[in-house]
């Protein structure tokens, strides 16, 4: 085992030619996720706001935007020359909020809900530099936690003499999952000056749904008694910088 | 070259397959829907609404519902009478474009109306020491038979029984109460004073 890491070593540093680099980078990320389930809760909870800001004469709530873009950072350290591995953190982070008040017959039934999504992972990397300092295209695998923090104030009287059986549960919680990561990226970058470069990176991550707990509960928003998946799979766009060091 | 163009164009397949991956999944619809009113007393009219639910694969096409009474029905807005008390449970079963459905559960309570309480009484002018009939059949309920009428005479005695004799052995007022149950549980009483002539132990 030893002898085959050994020769992948050796293979890397031969494609390198020789020379190592150390390349750190950085990437502020503008992530683009698609979490479903979250996004039908979100509906839900619009559907029922909505019937009720147009029974309850009152100034309406506003709806829940949907989850879709966030923001994140990517820091990156790797050593090689043509082929270079290293490791890489990663953090991002998406929500979205809604706050109001019905008013009816002098009672004021207050509506605050939020939903706040964050990612970290930390992963090993391995970029192919195609064009020097130009065009890299990196390739990365680990492992991944996201945080869903979902906070609710919701009447569970409703300003109408309509009722519904789906109101959007009232409670504070931070539900988590864990799990494997892997993302693939490329970078396209000018050089600024001697070992600095800056560009664009385009990518896309994938992070296989699981459903977030909170001790012994699971994440169930949309109250149908089975547990509400959630990945953090989705391209972003970044703006990179770099810094390579030759050793 | 060549090998460098294939590397470019195999991560960019990636990232397009990839950034489609997730409009394969399929959502199902989402059944959601009001009531108005979920309580009252029966009969009691229900106006369900489902038109809240929505799919994200397009329109939901089919509406079934179980009223929770033996009591089936089709369509967007469906209304109901519930002509007994209990507890339903309306469940919405919705359809999308895709055939993919989903389900939920809503809750009315209906409460039971209130039986009738009455009786009759004979003769008209009693007397200490008449046997006076006392006579319930013309209590009603709309849950159902009445399973328990009691009598209570206004001086201790009581009696059960949907007729009833009974005899005053003193004459004056007696408010003589009728209290029925019927199988649903629902309670209802009435009084009526009870004039009796005459002294006591005076048969007429």
């Amino acid at each position: 085992m030893r002898a085959i890491l050994a020769g992948l070593v050796v293979a890397a540093v031969g494609v390198a030619g020789g020379a190592t680099t150390l390349a750190v980078g950085s990437a502020a990320q503008w992530a683009f996720v698609d979490v479903p389930s979250l996004n039908t809760f979100i509906h839900l909870a619009n559907q029922t706001i909505g019937f009720v800001n147009e029974r309850a004469g009152s100034e309406p709530v506003p709806l829940i935007p949907a989850l879709g873009q966030g923001v994140g950072l990517r820091l990156s350290e790797a050593v090689g020359g043509v082929l270079r591995v290293g490791l890489q953190m990663e953090v991002a982070s998406v929500g979205t909020r809604t706050q109001g008040t019905w008013t009816a017959e002098e009672t004021s039934h207050p509506v605050d809900i939020s939903l706040d999504v964050g990612f970290v992972a930390f992963a090993a990397e391995l970029d192919l530099v195609l064009v020097p300092d130009i065009l890299i295209v990196s390739a990365s695998a680990g492992w991944g936690t996201s945080r869903i923090g979902y906070r609710c104030v919701f009447p569970p009287t409703l300003p109408t003499d309509w009722s519904l059986p789906f109101l959007p549960k009232a409670e504070d919680t931070t539900y988590t999952s864990a799990g494997p990561v892997g993302a693939v990226a490329v970078q396209v970058s000018l050089p600024l000056g001697p070992g600095a470069s800056a560009g664009f990176e385009v990518g896309f991550r994938l992070a296989p749904p699981s459903v977030p707990r909170a001790g012994t509960g699971v994440l169930d928003l949309n109250a149908d008694g089975l547990g509400d998946p959630v990945g953090f799979s989705g391209p972003w766009l970044g703006l990179a910088v770099r810094m390579e060091f030759n050793l | 070259m060549k090998r460098r163009l294939f590397v470019v164009g195999c991560a960019l397949a990636a990232l397009a397959l990839g950034g489609c991956t997730p409009k394969f999944q399929a959502v199902p619809p989402e059944a959601l829907f009001a009531l108005r009113p979920s309580a009252g007393v029966a009969p009691l009219t229900v106006v369900c609404d489902g038109s809240l639910s929505f799919s994200e694969n397009g329109r939901v096409v089919e509406y079934i519902w179980d009223l929770g009474d033996g009591t089936r029905a089709l369509g967007p807005i469906v209304s109901h009478t519930y002509s007994r008390g209990g507890t339903f449970r309306v469940t919405l079963e919705v359809y999308d474009e895709q055939g993919l459905s989903s389900r939920r559960d809503g809750r009315v309570e209906v409460q039971f109306a209130p039986p009738t309480a009455s009786f009759s009484t004979a003769p008209w002018r009693p007397g200490t020491g008449e046997t006076i009939w006392f006579d319930a059949s013309t209590s009603t309920s709309p849950n159902g038979a009445i399973v328990e009428y009691r009598w209570a005479f206004g001086n201790g005695d009581w009696d059960v029984g949907e007729k009833v004799g009974y005899m005053y052995w003193y004459g004056g007022a007696y408010p003589v109460t009728l209290t029925i149950v019927d199988e649903a549980g629902a309670v209802a009483s009435v009084t009526q004073v009870i004039e009796v002539q005459g002294g006591p132990g005076c048969a007429r």
